[in-house]
């Protein structure tokens, strides 16, 4: 299921509400959280549910055990191991068993037949979020869950379960036993979310379809021949297209979540915060899929030894993980080319880069938004080919025209909505709204404009949002495929 | 900030959080209405999606719940009022909305210059399919079965996979392939809208087109000495009435060259397959009403041209329009409105103009196995509904339809094969023929198992006439629909 279905907006959240509200006590509350949760994972995958499952169970256990050891002792520390083979050695299979044996095939001709295994959902999100719990008991930051079904609703609580924030456990271990719904909460997380569902609905699907049109349906068997005849100027709006979409897609779903989680009293970290504004490549990842970055961080650069050992030690332990990054991404080379690719600039920016840039900001700031533009075509085809075939018709190279009519027309058929995706992509939206705010403090007229916005700007966006999705019942949110 | 003006900020939220609550609950209830739910779409002219049948199997592959939210979305009340309401909204994304695009434009084939090598290459030389492929590949020259098989084979093989459905617009590929429902009608390519008129793109596929002449020209062989065939191939309003301005600018393929490349190809596979120049017929009127701006068939004027270039290929009396009831329906909004929702298409909806023949107005049809119906030739438009008044025409897309027209004793009879642009011209077929047959390649295995052959046989008929718009003639899975019908079988 996608919180940008008309089925979520109509039926599952307000049941979910109405149940979560009329539940007398706390425990009760979050028998229902848990309910509708693994409801909502199986509604997409009923199977793999147990897995999801069967997972959450394994680490409990483990975690239970590393809590009674003493803090990093030897038991303790086979625990962590135990841990670690169980939940990146179901990763492997399910997520890159297909890939490797591809792999291993063309490289040895072995195995003949390679099994095609589906990817569970939210499989590389939930899997995270459990290995951070075990590591952060291995490691004495928090206690360990006692309670299984207070552990499982951490993992499968559907606003984060399939695409993040990757949460950490010791970040709303006290909201799940001890958690009060305020009015703030509660019109912050309404307002949050009807954001991220426009943001979803309308601006980055239409940006997707220009996409689309642009650079041909990602997978489908004539992109190559589509990419090849587009004119320059197509290309080119394309990827731009393809830049705004993935961030207005993927942090809509952030915000949808924080905002549900802000209407039940959870407050989750924030996922993204304006990456298009950064001014290099380091930045960028400080602001972009944020609890990625800093798992990556927390639980591997820095027990690697971070930058403590040495130029090349670091260059290594940088290396390790922008290889691990791209890879999180997918199975597919094209995505550890990816990674590799920011580690090369965020390698050059410790080394020298950073220095020229913090002397200019105008031209660091175009700097990050080139190295991130062209990153976002290594991220679109799985096809290295069609990279290659993609980069030529950007220079023309294909014998493809500049410019021609539908070229023209299509940019300015959504010019409105580049322009209002580009500035939904800064915080200037949200500068001038506290900007506004104050105004009302003292000024009568302005305070009742602000209340007529502040009541039915989030219905607008809702109905808005559902005669966009009315018509387009296939949609789901492009973190779904990692 | 007093606290009296804090305590109004608190307010205000209360109020909207409220709201919001309200508005999802309410509309969760509504939407839970059965009677509410509509079960099919006038605007896109197809039934909506079915609540799911229950068993562990399709439960577990997850695809119960899939099928679950589309019936959700699908069959959401009020669902034609908001794709209006978003294509309105739509429209204000642009800075110029005179002119928009709705859709992916695909791909164009070069159009060949046709090699006049093969003309002389022998009809009966047989090569199988393995040898011809390698010919093909090795040597630009095609011999004329090499022509047809080799373009045969690779439709025939991918005919489950109708090239023309679009695929969503979303940039991903999931993890699991979700079915959109298939929309009855043939679905439209990209659309171009200037001002107050629509056009569809035309791609053209050299191997459909190729596979296409293959099959008309073997129909024209298999039935030499029992019939003759003509082929009519339609020009879209793309092609036509398309502003000049416009048109020198636009990625479509030329249709006068792709009809010209398919025509020659037929008529060196068969003598006895005659080729209707539409194109010019048409060309010559574009001044006129022939296209319908809001949906991508012809009118009946535009059919009428087309049937007396078919008269004059043949011989016979070109029939006049005055010999016929003039009908008009107006507010008429078809497929290019469905398609775009476009507001100023919406503004200037299209009139229908029918023929009626003074004849007789009865053609009798089998809308399904075991169920035959007299339906009128030229029904009431203003009766059906406004997407739908091209249905005024033989009642729509029926598997099969027969007219007798007492005005004519010669014991002549024809057979239309046709999609629905053969609709508009059935009418004036009454000015020349005894007996009418019209078949829909697309849906007569449902209610016939006769294929062509047998079917001219049994019924004497003289004349087989195709009637196939030229988006038709790019699209896999009608064109292999006709090479069953056809039975084709490579040289």
């Amino acid at each position: 299921m996608v919180f940008s279905s008309l089925f979520f907006l109509f039926f599952f959240l307000p049941l979910n509400l109405i149940f979560y509200y009329f539940a007398p006590t706390l425990k009760a509350k979050n028998i229902v959280m848990l309910v509708f949760s693994l409801i909502f994972y199986a509604w997409g995958e009923p199977v793999y549910l147990f897995l999801l499952l069967g997972m959450s169970f394994a680490d409990w256990l483990i975690a239970l055990y590393i809590g009674k050891q003493n803090i990093k002792s030897a038991k303790a520390k086979f625990g962590l191991v135990l841990m670690c083979i169980v939940n990146l050695g179901l990763l492997s299979i399910f997520k890159y068993g297909t890939f490797l044996m591809e792999n291993l095939n063309s490289l040895t001709g072995f195995p003949d037949v390679i099994p095609k295994i589906l990817l569970p959902i939210g499989i590389s999100f939930y899997t995270f979020q459990l290995m951070s719990y075990v590591i952060d008991v291995y490691r004495g930051d928090t206690e360990s869950q006692k309670n299984y079904f207070t552990l499982l609703l951490y993992v499968s609580l559907f606003h984060q379960c399939i695409a993040g924030p990757i949460v950490r456990y010791k970040d709303v271990r006290n909201a799940l036993t001890d958690r009060k719904v305020d009015n703030a909460g509660l019109s912050y997380g309404v307002w949050r979310f009807a954001i991220g569902l426009a943001k979803k609905s309308i601006l980055a699907n239409v940006c997707g379809s220009v996409a689309d049109t642009f650079l041909g349906i990602a997978g489908s068997s004539d992109a190559a021949a589509i990419l090849t005849e587009r004119s320059v100027m197509s290309v080119w709006v394309g990827v731009l297209a393809y830049t705004l979409q993935i961030y207005l897609d993927f942090s809509a779903y952030s915000d949808m979540a924080i905002g549900m989680g802000s209407m039940i009293g959870i407050k989750y970290m924030e996922n993204f915060n304006y990456p298009y504004m950064s001014r290099s490549v380091s930045e960028f990842w400080r602001r972009w899929h944020i609890s990625l970055g800093a798992f990556f961080r927390d639980y591997l650069y820095i027990p690697l030894g971070g930058n403590r050992h040495g130029l090349l030690r670091t260059i290594f332990n940088l290396f390790v993980v922008w290889f691990f990054t791209g890879m999180w991404h997918g199975a597919s080379w094209n995505f550890v080319l990816w990674g590799l690719y920011f580690f090369v600039f965020i390698l050059l920016e410790k080394l020298f880069l950073s220095k020229l840039l913090e002397k200019n900001k105008t031209i660091s700031h175009i700097y990050l938004l080139i190295i991130v533009y062209f990153g976002w075509i290594l991220f679109r085809f799985k096809d290295l080919n069609l990279i290659v075939i993609t980069l030529k018709s950007m220079f023309g190279l294909n014998g493809n025209a500049f410019w021609n009519f539908e070229t023209g027309t299509v940019i300015l058929n959504n010019l409105t909505v580049f322009v209002i995706a580009i500035i939904a992509s800064t915080p200037l939206i949200k500068m001038l709204c506290e900007k506004f705010k104050n105004l009302t403090f003292n000024n009568g007229v302005a305070f009742v404009f602000y209340s007529f916005v502040r009541v039915l700007y989030p219905i607008l966006l809702l109905l808005l949002s559902t005669a966009a999705l009315v018509g387009d019942s296939y949609n789901p949110f492009l973190y779904f495929q990692f | 900030m007093n606290k009296k003006k804090g305590k109004s900020y608190y307010l205000v939220d209360v109020l909207m959080s409220r709201l919001f609550f309200l508005v999802i609950i309410v509309v969760a209830i509504i939407a839970m209405l059965p009677f509410l739910r509509p079960d099919y779409s006038e605007t896109e002219k197809r039934k909506l999606a079915d609540f799911p049948k229950f068993s562990f199997d399709v439960l577990a592959s997850g695809k119960y719940f899939d099928d679950i939210n589309l019936w959700y979305a699908d069959t959401f009340p009020k669902r034609d009022e908001l794709m209006n309401l978003n294509g309105i909204f739509k429209g204000s994304f642009g800075v110029d909305n005179s002119v928009q695009i709705h859709g992916d434009v695909g791909i164009s084939d070069v159009i060949p210059e046709d090699d006049n090598t093969s003309e002389d290459a022998a009809v009966s030389e047989v090569v199988s399919s393995e040898e011809s492929s390698t010919i093909v590949n090795s040597s630009s020259e095609e011999t004329k079965s090499e022509l047809i098989s080799s373009a045969v084979s690779s439709v025939q093989s991918s005919s489950s996979n109708p090239s023309s459905s679009k695929p969503s617009s979303s940039a991903v590929t999931s993890s699991k392939p979700k079915p959109k429902p298939v929309p009855a009608v043939e679905t439209l390519g990209a659309v171009l809208r200037v001002k107050n008129a629509a056009y569809e793109y035309y791609n053209f596929n050299e191997k459909v087109a190729k596979a296409y002449a293959a099959y008309v020209g073997y129909a024209g062989e298999a039935l030499k000495g029992k019939a003759k065939v003509y082929d009519i191939i339609a020009p879209t309003s793309m092609g036509i009435t398309l502003p000049a301005d416009v048109a020198k600018d636009v990625n479509s393929s030329n249709q006068k060259d792709a009809i010209n490349y398919m025509y020659k190809r037929i008529k060196r596979l068969s003598d006895n397959a005659v080729t209707v120049n539409a194109y010019d017929a048409l060309y010559a009127h574009k001044e006129e009403y022939i296209y319908f701006r809001t949906d991508h068939h012809w009118t009946a004027l535009g059919a009428y041209y087309a049937y007396c270039e078919f008269i004059k290929a043949k011989g016979g009396t070109v029939p006049t329009l005055d010999m016929f009831t003039e009908r008009k329906f107006n507010g008429y909004l078809g497929s290019f409105y469905t398609q775009t929702k476009s507001p100023q298409l919406a503004k200037t909806p299209d009139t229908v103009v029918a023929y009626e023949p003074p004849w007789t107005n009865i053609i009798k049809t089998t809308m399904a196995k075991n169920s035959i119906m007299d339906k009128k030739i030229v029904s009431d438009g203003n009766a059906l509904s406004q997407s739908n008044k091209y249905l005024c025409f033989i009642s729509g897309d029926r598997p099969y339809g027969i007219i007798n027209n007492p005005n004519i004793k010669d014991g002549s009879a024809c057979l239309i094969i046709k999609e629905s642009y053969g609709n508009a011209m059935v009418p004036f077929f009454l000015a020349n023929y005894q007996t009418i047959h019209v078949v829909d390649y697309r849906h007569i295995s449902t209610v016939d198992s006769r294929k062509l052959l047998k079917f001219v046989t049994d019924n004497k008929i003289q004349d087989v006439v195709f009637i196939n718009n030229i988006s038709a003639t790019r699209n896999k899975s009608l064109v292999s629909q006709i090479g069953t019908y056809v039975e084709y079988k490579a040289p």
